[in-house]
């Protein structure tokens, strides 16, 4: 028995796209105490 | 009797670590807030078993064991929602906090849009908070006695047979929730909420493993639930609907889940309490992770024990019935401290909050409280007790649970979610924009039964979270614009 191809593509491609793009937002951040990130950079003082 | 023993254990160790934490709080920022000391785990594995509440255990299988597939669903919109707020709202916010030194999210929405003194946002984002919060607690109160009848309606000990009703239930878990809130404040809920995540996650995890592997594996499971209804293999719900019954009424609905996120202050305050804004990102893929391997894994759950149990009189009963059926009764037990760990971590989580909220943003900072160190933290235990308290009688007919949780969910993501978002990403956004979104969103949502006809009924929405959220974003926007935008006293901080 196989499952139709709209019920696999909803079972498996959310969870791998959201865990790739964790993954990769996690990677690309500056290490930790090494500098201020992207949203440290201060959106609320420029305003 | 082994289900008792791995209850009481498990029980004794929540309020264990409440007793230890009440030592910790000398300031109101160490009871509401934890002080900001958080690691990256801690925050991770809290903000996500705060979020997820009995549903995750109970709802969330139950919707599978009913619809199939199409639960995937919601559990995509959910899965969306957490990564917007964890890459999106939460290193915001944690920023924001820490500048503003707000302890609460009234607190930072009221620095944030500070013109008047923020005195209407305030009070509005009080408001939604504390009418949002009385039906999320008591529907999780109910939750709480639903499970312990469940789980003891016929206990074997020593002295006799144990039955526990829904009344006696909802008593024991409520009191051992208000022991450890009440004494140990935010450290003791996130540390205990630590513990429930990593419970809640192995049982939904490891329970539907053991069924697949008792079943044959996957090409089983298809063949048994394609000959209970074909269309729980489908995308489109246990009738397989189609047009716009699909569009709206499947998918839109329930990938509407994910707007609610940026508005539940009970898992933004986790945010804030982050030690290291820096380690951010790392909490952020933890709590993804979760969040991927919980919602999955309690899908098939449902998935599973529709495959293995048959017709069950209440679908709610799903992961309790094929815990028992499949693993030995202690591990079992485990498992069904689970739902009650599901529970317990995000009512502790909303009830701190709404006492943070009286205390905090009533109290302190609208009628100029004082209340200094510890005698500020003992107000804010009373006012975890009192709270709740006064929703017991809420939760006393013990009614459905999830309907309630929805509700109170939509009125949280329409009355705040957007502000909270303007807030942080918009320079332009103001006072009065912010004010009159947070009252038309939060108003369509709680009144949506009276409100509906006026956005086709339930042809389109199945309640006032998708009109209310969009509604609330697009007037807050324009009428800053309309206003002036953000004016330079907006931007100082109240005092």
């Amino acid at each position: 028995m196989q499952l139709p191809w709209e019920s696999l593509v909803l079972l498996v491609v959310p969870p791998a796209a959201i865990f790739a793009l964790a993954l990769v937002h996690w990677l690309r951040a500056p290490g930790e105490g090494q500098g201020a990130s992207d949203e440290c950079r201060g959106e609320e003082r420029a305003a | 009797m082994g289900i008792l023993v791995v209850f009481v254990l498990y029980l004794i160790v929540l309020a264990a670590i409440g007793i230890y934490c009440a030592r910790l709080n000398r300031t109101l920022a160490d009871f509401v807030l934890g002080g900001r000391r958080l690691g990256a785990w801690v925050t991770a594995l809290s903000a996500q078993a705060s979020d997820m509440s009995a549903w995750l255990l109970i709802g969330l299988p139950a919707m599978a064991y009913t619809n199939g597939l199409a639960a995937l669903w919601a559990a995509a919109g959910c899965a969306m929602g957490t990564a917007f707020n964890w890459m999106v709202v939460a290193p915001r916010l944690r920023r924001a906090t820490g500048e503003a030194d707000a302890l609460t999210i009234p607190d930072f929405l009221a620095a944030r849009f500070a013109g008047a003194r923020g005195i209407p946002v305030r009070i509005l984002a009080v408001l939604v908070i504390l009418l949002a919060y009385a039906a999320y607690i008591a529907a999780q109160f109910i939750a709480a006695g639903k499970t312990f009848e469940t789980a003891f309606s016929n206990v074997s000990t020593p002295w006799g047979t144990l039955k526990i009703t829904y009344h006696t239930g909802m008593f024991v878990g409520v009191g051992i929730i208000l022991l450890y809130t009440a004494l140990g404040g935010f450290l003791a809920v996130a540390w205990t909420d630590f513990v429930q995540g990593l419970l809640m996650v192995a049982t939904v995890v490891v329970l539907p493993i053991v069924g697949l592997v008792g079943l044959g594996g996957f090409p089983e499971l298809w063949s048994r639930l394609h000959a209970a209804n074909p269309h729980l293999l489908g995308v489109r719900g246990a009738e397989g609907a189609t047009g716009m019954a699909f569009v709206m009424g499947v998918v839109v609905s329930q990938l509407s889940w994910g707007l609610g996120y940026p508005g539940q202050p009970h898992i933004l305050v986790r945010f804030m309490a982050l030690k290291d804004p820096k380690a951010m990102r790392r909490a952020a893929f933890i709590g993804i992770t979760w969040v991927l391997l919980a919602m999955w894994g309690a899908i098939f759950v449902g998935l599973v024990g529709r495959a293995t149990l048959g017709d069950l009189p209440d679908t709610d009963h799903v992961m309790p019935s094929l815990a028992l059926g499949l693993m030995p009764p202690a591990v079992a037990g485990v498992m069904i401290a689970a739902a009650i760990a599901a529970m317990m971590s995000t009512v502790d989580s909303q009830l701190l909050v709404a006492a943070s909220a009286v205390e905090q943003d009533i109290y302190i900072r609208l009628f100029g409280g004082r209340a200094r160190d510890r005698r500020a933290v003992w107000f804010g235990r009373i006012t975890v007790v009192a709270l709740g308290a006064i929703a017991i009688p809420l939760a006393w007919s013990g009614k459905s649970v999830f309907d309630k949780v929805f509700d109170a969910w939509g009125v949280l993501a329409a009355g705040i979610g957007p502000v909270i978002i303007l807030g942080l990403v918009s320079r332009r956004a103001n006072t009065w924009g912010a004010a009159a979104g947070m009252l038309v969103g939060g108003f369509i949502a709680q009144f949506w039964t009276t409100v509906k006809p006026l956005f086709g009924g339930d042809t389109l929405f199945r309640n006032g979270l998708i009109p209310g959220f969009f509604l609330n974003l697009t007037v807050a926007y324009l009428l800053s614009l309309a206003t002036g935008g953000r004016r330079r006293q907006d931007t100082t901080k109240e005092t």
